[in-house]
């Protein structure tokens, strides 16, 4: 039952861990048994991290159904959270960086040094909206990570063989300054807590397989139309000086990805707050895939490389690529290992959100497989409809993909069929029974698969292990 | 067999004796002497019914087509199947001189080969008895198909629930 604990440092670090839970719900293949997701953000009305956190509850609701003892993999990978919480809450709630650091208190020499540091605007930032990428504020207000009860709860989990995984963008403020900062607290020996104990598995801890992803830039933002210190003008200034700045991660990391995209969309300008809500990008989605290739246990000997003492011999680096350059891309875009992971997890989920949004409400009374199982208010308990959240934000995340520069379209949302949604020249092995036809097709799989789930299930279970079996047979992708 | 026979006979009062007592392979003096036709007609009735009902249950077993309204299509074509099956049958015989003028004519007389023969215009059995012989067939086959149905939906894939 291994464990992987992932930071997900401001607003990047939330939208990936959105992108990641996709992938689960979906079934993706993950390597850990559990994911522990922490996210580190100043700025907490940030809507992308509130749209993560949504997103995460209906999902920890709906893997409690996901245990079939049967074949589903949809909702498989537990998510758990530490004290039920999936932010990091800094202490600190001082808005001000002049008040943070005391600088009204200072001597006036003091301010003085303080004011040849640090810029007028960015002493009187407003932090509640994060360090609208200033991290160099960012590593003085973030250097108070283990003074906190999520930290504590952290080490109090932790066990031997768990890994632990970062999450970070390069080009602002809060991800840039959290990731190195995080990654040297994670390693220093003998921690203590705010009560002045030692972290209770610090030792666990220090020695973890680490790995991270520092997301180089992949979008731009407007111009600011308030007092927001946010300019894209400098993204690839920042990201050259902390590339710089990351030299010295080497050997402090297993593995350490990188992945950036030229092709940028230009977001509205918000410093962050609830205004924030930038569409998912496929950018967001690679990122994810490496924390699985991370916690992959056949990838394990090309990432993890450590000598007996079980020191870091050498950090993997890796970068995640697509066959060929193109603005619009789809699976076929993908290379190899790429499409195998995702094509059948993503269309058989998509097929599921499908037949329920199209199909379901009509069909339910005619059909096998529902009668006097999935009638009358099956459909309002409260489980399916967190699993119908999940399903919606999940096609609202694909239809958000395509509206980036780098468009990600593998599936035509707007098609009413049940297998033709599925864009690209692959082989997903479909029967050759000439009776059946589109939508019919996934019925009649439901109809001979029902039989086939284990009838003393609680109906919601059984639910969920239907529709996997069914999928699985009507999409089966294969290289 | 003979409950084939006791089935139809629950209907003669739609056909007619006369037709049902040559059917059930009797002589003019009521003794049974042939041909149980029953026999034939029931067995082609039974035949088509399970031959139509497992074209709906298991060679059709389609998602779309288990409402009970297409469970009901099927019955009615069971119903019109046997419907003529019945009326062709009888149809056949008496219009083929097969059956005995007995049966057919209220008065008879006797030719001088021996032979019986029915007095023109004394008829009791006509073309109307055939189509009335139909509709019992086809009521019969119709109550043998839903009977059916309950037991043999349960080996359909996709219309176990079709007509309830």
């Amino acid at each position: 039952m291994s464990k992987l604990y992932i930071f997900g440092i401001g607003g990047t670090g939330a939208r990936v861990l959105k992108s990641l839970t996709m992938l689960l719900a979906a079934g993706v293949e993950c390597g850990a048994d559990t994911i522990v997701p922490i996210i580190i953000d100043r700025d907490m009305s940030n809507k992308d991290l509130s749209r993560t956190k949504l997103l995460m509850e209906d999902y920890i609701q709906v893997n409690k159904i996901a245990e079939t003892k049967g074949k589903n993999r949809f909702f498989k990978t537990k998510i758990e959270l530490l004290n039920n919480e999936l932010f990091l809450q800094l202490k600190d709630n001082t808005q001000k960086f002049n008040e943070f650091i005391g600088k009204g208190t200072m001597s006036k020499e003091n301010q003085a040094l303080m004011d040849m540091l640090f810029s007028k605007e960015t002493l009187n930032l407003d932090m509640t909206a994060g360090f609208q990428g200033n991290p160099n504020i960012g590593s003085v207000v973030l250097n108070q990570f283990d003074d906190n009860d999520v930290f504590k709860a952290f080490a109090n989990d932790f066990k031997d063989g768990d890994k632990i995984f970062i999450i970070s963008s390069i080009f602002g403020g809060t991800g840039a300054s959290g990731f190195p900062l995080l990654r040297k607290i994670l390693q220093t020996p003998n921690v203590k807590g705010a009560d002045g104990q030692d972290l209770s598995n610090w030792g666990l801890v220090n020695k973890a397989s680490i790995g991270a992803i520092s997301v180089l830039p992949y979008f731009i933002v407007g111009s600011a139309n308030d007092d927001s210190l946010v300019n894209s003008d400098t993204f690839i200034d920042k990201s050259r000086a902390a590339l710089s700045y990351y030299k010295t991660e080497d050997k402090k990391l297993d593995a350490l990805y990188y992945i950036a995209d030229k092709l940028t969309t230009t977001y509205e300008h918000h410093k962050g707050g609830d205004a924030q809500k930038n569409d998912a990008h496929f950018v967001e989605l690679a990122a994810a895939l490496a924390v699985l290739d991370f916690v992959n246990p056949e990838n394990e000997s090309k990432n993890i490389h450590r000598n007996n003492d079980n020191s870091i011999e050498r950090t993997t680096y890796k970068e995640f690529g697509i066959n060929a350059e193109d603005a619009e891309i789809n699976f076929n875009n993908l290379a190899d290992e790429t499409k195998k992971l995702l094509i059948n997890p993503l269309s058989r989920f998509l097929l599921f959100h499908n037949y329920m949004t199209q199909v379901f409400d009509k069909e339910c009374k005619y059909q096998p497989f529902a009668h006097k199982r999935f009638t009358g208010d099956f459909r309002k308990t409260s489980v399916v409809q967190k699993l119908e959240a999940v399903q919606a934000q999940f096609f609202e995340w694909f239809q958000e993909m395509e509206k980036q520069s780098r468009k990600f379209t593998p599936f035509d949302l707007t098609s009413s069929s049940a297998f033709d949604f599925i864009k690209g020249d692959l082989n997903l092995g479909k029967s050759k029974d000439f009776r059946y036809k589109n939508w019919a097709k996934v019925d009649n799989e439901l109809n001979y698969q029902i039989g086939k789930t284990d009838k003393a299930l609680e109906s919601e279970k059984r639910f969920i292990e239907l529709f996997f079996r069914a999928t699985e047979e009507l999409i089966n992708y294969k290289n | 067999m003979n409950m084939i026979r006791n089935i139809y006979s629950w209907l003669n009062p739609i056909y007619g004796n006369e037709l049902y007592e040559y059917l059930k392979g009797n002589d003019c003096d009521g003794v049974f002497v042939g041909t149980n036709h029953f026999h034939t007609i029931g067995l082609s009735m039974l035949v088509v019914t399970l031959i139509l009902l497992v074209v709906y249950y298991k060679v059709i077993d389609h998602p779309r087509f288990n409402r009970w309204w297409h469970w009901m299509i099927f019955l009615l074509l069971t119903g019109v199947f046997n419907l003529f099956i019945g009326f062709g049958y009888t149809y056949s015989k008496l219009n083929g001189g097969v059956i005995p003028a007995c049966f057919t004519h209220s008065q008879v007389e006797t030719a001088q080969d021996g032979s019986i023969y029915g007095v023109n215009g004394t008829e009791i059995l006509f073309n109307s008895n055939c189509w009335q012989f139909g509709v019992a067939n086809a009521i019969i086959a119709v109550a043998f198909y839903v009977v059916f149905s309950f037991g043999l939906k349960w080996l359909s894939q996709n219309c176990k629930y079709s007509p309830v």
